[in-house]
This record gives structure tokens, C-alpha cells and sequence, in this order.
């Protein structure tokens, strides 16, 4: 692997590759082909700061993802996150889990069903599936998606995700929770019982 | 109290499916640990629940790599061009 740079190249060998993510982390056209000539132009302008300590594509990359954060926390999406969580405790818990006597089982229509992730056929490989998953988070609350990517697509830490955001431990919990949840049901919905 | 504690634990749903997010990231407690295996043992969908979301995590994880390899999308020529100018015009 060679690391130097070559931005020539940039546009033909990562352009559609920063453009799936940006689009897969933020469902919206227009603002992922903003992200990715913004992740082009401040890459050539830093391009001096390159140490060739990680290849072109994950330096392109990163540089992607930071955009999005500052974009996500521009836009405050994560402002007021404990009142939000509190309001929509009682309609989340309604949609997944049994209420009364026997609280916190499974709903029967949300109870997990078996998937068929045989090796034969299996879906990591597909590019329908990505589709798929790129629509179950644009279907996700808002407030879930950020702290949603960081954790599951950038693999960052619980306290670096709270640092990032601005928010306490135990909302981040409940963030991951739900967002995991629902991204389970709605990978079930359109993907395994389609 | 403890009692009443582990036992709405570990026939709650809700508190196991937390549990199994949080052993991902951090050790539980001798309870907490105690508690998730016995639920585990008993509840099918739950049982179902750990494997899906390791297989959600594992396609997550891959997105990239997958990503790269064949791009889900395409930038439109104009889009590219634009770019390109962009990028010329900072040279």
C-alpha cells in the first residue's frame, strides 16, 4: 500500500465510496454530495498534513465522518435528548414490550422471529441489503441516528460518543437500546420476511 | 428486595435485551450476569435477539469494507464535475 497521495485520483476511486456512506449515515442526497466534495476540498487543502500513517481511503474517511458530526452537532439535533427520551419512554416501551402485571416481556408482534442469515446466501455480501439498512436509519427518531453511527459504523466508545455529543451515560443507553431494537424489527419487516 | 430485584430481571425482557448491549461494552455484575444467563436459558426470542444483534453489528462493521467494494450509490457525472472544478480551482 503506498501512502502518499494522489489526488488526481481522489474523485474516481473514492468518490462513490464516501458518497454511500455519507448517504447510508445521513439519507439525504444533496447533503451527502456537499459532505463529500467538503471531505475532497479540506483534504486537499490539509494534504501537507498527511503522515502516511493510514492509508488515503480511511484518511479520506475520517475526515468524512468528522464532517458529519460537526453537521449533526450544528444542527443540535441532540439538544434536549433527556426530555425527549422521558416523553417517548412510555410509546417506545408500548411497541416493543408488555405492560401491566407481567410488564417488559415481548409483545407477540415484535418478539424477535428467526432469521435466515445462511452462509449460502448471506446478506453482508448484498448490496440490496445495505439498501435496507440505509433505510431502517432514516426511519430511526433522529435523535438516535448520531449515537447510533458512532457506536455501530465508527466503532467509537461509549465515552467518547458521550464526550462527542453531550450527553450522560444513562441516556446513551437508552439511545443504544432503542436504536438497536428498532433497527432489529425493521431489518425483519424488510429484509428476512420480505 | 434483592429478591424481587433479580427475579423481575431476569423474567423481563426489556432489562435483558440491555444487558445483552451492555456485556458488549462493559463487565456486569455478578447479578446482572446471573441474571441474563438464566433468562437466557428460558427465552427463545430473547436467545434469538443475541444473534441478530451480532449479526447487525457485524454487517455495521463491515459497511465499510463493503462499501469500498462495490459503492451502493453513484455520484452523477455533473456532481463529479463539480467536484473536479472545485477541486482544480484549490490547486
Amino acid at each position: 500500500m503506498s501512502n502518499t497521495l494522489q489526488p488526481a485520483d481522489w474523485i474516481g476511486l473514492y468518490g462513490d465510496y464516501l458518497y454511500s456512506l455519507a448517504l447510508l449515515k445521513t439519507g439525504n442526497k444533496e447533503l451527502a454530495e456537499d459532505l463529500v466534495q467538503d471531505t475532497f476540498l479540506s483534504a486537499f487543502k490539509a494534504r501537507e498534513g498527511f503522515k502516511g500513517n493510514s492509508s488515503e481511503k480511511t484518511w479520506l474517511a475520517t475526515i468524512l465522518k468528522n464532517k458529519i458530526v460537526d453537521h449533526y452537532r450544528k444542527k443540535d439535533v441532540l439538544k434536549n435528548t433527556g426530555d425527549y427520551l422521558a416523553d417517548t419512554e412510555e410509546s417506545f416501551h408500548t411497541s416493543f414490550f408488555t405492560t401491566g402485571d407481567q410488564a417488559g416481556h415481548w409483545s407477540p408482534a415484535t418478539a424477535p422471529k428467526e432469521w435466515d442469515t445462511g452462509n449460502a446466501d448471506n446478506p453482508v455480501n448484498k448490496r440490496e441489503f445495505y439498501q435496507i439498512l440505509q433505510y431502517c436509519i432514516q426511519k430511526m427518531p433522529p435523535k438516535l441516528v448520531p449515537v447510533f453511527l458512532a457506536r455501530f459504523v465508527d466503532q467509537e466508545n461509549a465515552d467518547e460518543i458521550c464526550k462527542e455529543f453531550n450527553i450522560s451515560s444513562s441516556n446513551y443507553w437508552v439511545i443504544i437500546h432503542r436504536a438497536k431494537l428498532l433497527m432489529r424489527s425493521c431489518l425483519e419487516k424488510n429484509w428476512f420476511s420480505a | 428486595m434483592a429478591f424481587s430485584r433479580i427475579r423481575n430481571s431476569i423474567y423481563n425482557c426489556k432489562q435483558a435485551t440491555l444487558l445483552v448491549l451492555k456485556k458488549k461494552e462493559q463487565r456486569l455484575s455478578i447479578a446482572e450476569r446471573a441474571s441474563l444467563f438464566i433468562h437466557l436459558l428460558f427465552c427463545d426470542p430473547c436467545k434469538r435477539f443475541v444473534k441478530q444483534s451480532d449479526f447487525i453489528d457485524h454487517s455495521l462493521h463491515h459497511c465499510d469494507e463493503m462499501l469500498h467494494d462495490q459503492p451502493v450509490h453513484s455520484l452523477s457525472e455533473e456532481t463529479r464535475k463539480k467536484i473536479q472544478q472545485e477541486l482544480d480551482s484549490a490547486n
